[in-house]
């Protein structure tokens, strides 16, 4: 009798220790056990109406031993049900958004559940000798479903209130601009300090014109879209005219297809506006290809064949810039560089003669082409960024008197 | 008219995709992600003329043997050898095209040229820390210290040093790089504004 019980035993702890290594099918309880509690859904302000939030409180009963959450939506109150989000049992709260062929979109009502997942162990007969008394555990999961919640209609909302802060900035940005284009149109006299890498446009060009080789012009790795791009091709149709004024060729190697047609256009437009449009070469404007460093390895390769003597590379630049500018230096050309993307600056500023930082960069066509109306939008930078300098100040000063709300109300979400 | 038209469509347009970025509503967005798709597709009937520009300018070169002419047949061969197999065959992961001519040959020479980069980060870096002004004698004191503290060995020649590395990027580094994002994110602002608004008008070519 002993022997039977501590046999029964063994094969209890034995089986238990294998039915726990095991991952079985789930069983499914209804609103009980471990099911989650008080499923609160809210419809997130300033969206597209694409989102819930669903919140819950995990059962209060002890015992269970909880392996994670699932947050499942409907169209229907009796389904299909589809798994929107899931997460581990810490997890009280999660924003569910289209997904696993649900979509959720404004205007529709949708019901939601949240199912709570535990494993537990269940005593099963032996299948195999019915007449023995010897059980098997086996662990399952166990699905604990809470009452299905809804139905919640999300709404789209025709106003982000969290990006009131940047319409406000951005309008008081727009009436600077236009005020300060007034006043330089109504003859105010307006300064800046000067930039050496912008006077040594000329330089650059004079000297090639000395050496009686070409001048090459990079504006940049990006397409039109970026507007790094977009203020080069500015700059471009300036320093075209400097160009064709000298008389010297002007090599403008293109990373991007649709740049094609922008290029020529800009630099034809330099041309014109030299008074040499008989001299504007369209075969210059050389679309080289998309790729990184084909472009790259393509535009060296003019630098070192066709003895480029002075380098402008002006424009959204990335890994390229230090091979361009190296190669350039090796070349021995007078180089200028300008870009607002930051992790390339060193880089320029230890190749290159000259480097237009950041807002330099952008100053660049106004100073270059002394435009009225460009000058006057240049000083309402010039503005904006007192605004922002004297805001960081203030910010600052409150911060330390424990105020936050300036540096809240500068939050972007 | 010419410039007329252009500006205007530009005004809406720019004014539209400035409006929309504050307005979540899907009937808003879904036009502006049509206006975006729009953009992709003229941008991809632009492929046409970039290929029409590299074949009308170095098959010209190749046909006058004009110097360095070799080179421009290569780049003419490559051309096609790239295109039409891509053209027949597609250009789908596990394609020929795509392994034999992208990942196989492509990749790796693009690759080399990446590594390149290192040589000349040593090269552009010997000239920036010669010591010829205090500037450059902070500069290369400040980036000496940042070389030895980024090494796995660090913190056997000083404890404190990775401590120190910390602060310099943390503190004086992100100072200065922020102060000229501010100044470029403005710039940008007031360069958009100046396309949207018609002040900067050089993108539309001759007057």
């Amino acid at each position: 009798m002993l022997l039977k019980s501590a046999s029964f035993a063994l094969i209890v702890v034995a089986l238990t220790a294998c039915a726990f290594a095991q991952n079985d099918s789930a069983i499914v309880v209804l609103g009980q056990g471990a099911a989650p509690t008080q499923v609160l859904v809210v419809d997130p302000p300033n969206d597209g109406g694409e989102k819930l939030d669903v919140s819950w409180t995990p059962t209060a009963q002890p015992g269970f031993d909880i392996l994670k959450y699932e947050v499942l939506a409907a169209e229907a109150a009796e389904g299909p049900f589809k798994v929107l989000a899931e997460g581990d049992h810490k997890m009280t709260s999660s924003v569910i958004t289209s997904g696993n062929g649900l979509r959720l979109e404004h205007d529709h009502p949708y019901y939601v559940k949240v199912v709570a997942i535990d494993s537990t162990s269940l005593a099963v007969p032996d299948s195999t000798n019915p007449d023995s008394v010897v059980v098997r555990f086996e662990k399952r999961l166990r699905r604990s479903e809470s009452a299905v919640a809804g139905p919640f209609v999300p709404r789209a909302a025709w106003f982000n209130m969290n990006r009131l802060n940047i319409l406000l900035l951005v309008l008081a940005f727009y009436f600077a601009v236009m005020f300060m284009v007034r006043r330089a149109k109504a003859g105010a006299n307006i300064q800046f300090r000067r930039i050496a890498g912008i006077d040594a446009i000329d330089e650059a060009i004079g000297r090639a014109t000395e050496l009686g080789k070409p001048v090459m012009y990079v504006p940049g790795t990006q397409n039109i879209e970026n507007i790094q791009t977009i203020a080069s091709i500015q700059l471009l149709t300036s320093v075209a005219a400097k160009a064709a004024n000298y008389d010297i060729p002007i090599i403008v190697p293109l990373n991007r297809a649709f740049m094609v047609t922008v290029a020529e256009e800009a630099v034809k437009q330099g041309f014109l506006n030299a008074g040499r449009p008989d001299a504007y070469m369209r075969d210059n404007i050389r679309y080289l290809s998309d790729e990184q460093f084909a472009f790259t390895s393509g535009t060296t390769g003019i630098m070192m064949r066709e003895k480029t003597a002075a380098h402008f590379f002006l424009g959204a630049f990335y890994a390229e810039s230090l091979i361009l500018s190296e190669t350039g230096f090796v070349a021995g050309a007078i180089q200028i560089a300008g870009t607002a993307n930051t992790h390339q600056l060193p880089f320029f500023v230890v190749a290159c003669d000259y480097t237009l930082i950041g807002e330099e960069y952008f100053a660049t066509s106004a100073l270059v082409t002394r435009d009225v109306e460009m000058m006057g939008t240049l000083k309402a930078t010039d503005y904006m960024k007192a605004f922002i300098i004297a805001c960081l100040l203030a910010s600052l000063v409150l911060e330390m008197l424990g105020v936050q709300f300036l540096r809240s109300w500068f939050q972007v979400i | 008219m010419k410039r007329e038209i252009p500006i205007l469509i530009t005004l809406v347009f720019g004014v539209f995709m400035i409006v929309q970025f504050f307005i979540p509503h899907p009937a808003v967005n879904d036009i502006a992600n049509r206006l975006q798709n729009w953009a992709i597709i003229v941008i991809s009937f632009s492929y046409v003329l970039g290929s029409a520009n590299i074949l009308r300018i170095n098959g010209e070169l190749v046909y006058r043997r004009a110097p360095g002419w070799p080179y421009k047949l290569v780049l003419v061969i490559a051309f096609f050898t790239m295109a039409t197999p891509g053209l027949i065959l597609g250009i789908a992961e596990g394609s020929w095209t795509n392994d034999r001519l992208f990942t196989f040959t492509y990749v790796p020479l693009a690759s080399t040229m990446y590594a390149s980069l290192a040589f000349y980060i040593a090269s552009a870096a010997f000239r920036a820390f010669r010591v010829r002004t205090w500037q450059a004698s902070v500069l290369a004191i400040t980036a000496l210290i940042v070389m030895l503290g980024r090494i796995p060995v660090s913190h056997f020649i000083w404890q404190d040093l990775p401590g120190i590395v910390d602060w310099i990027m943390g503190v004086p580094n992100a100072v200065a790089q922020r102060g000229i994002l501010i100044g470029a994110a403005l710039g940008a602002i007031a360069t958009g504004l100046k396309v949207i608004l018609g002040i900067e008008r050089s993108y539309l070519g001759r007057e």
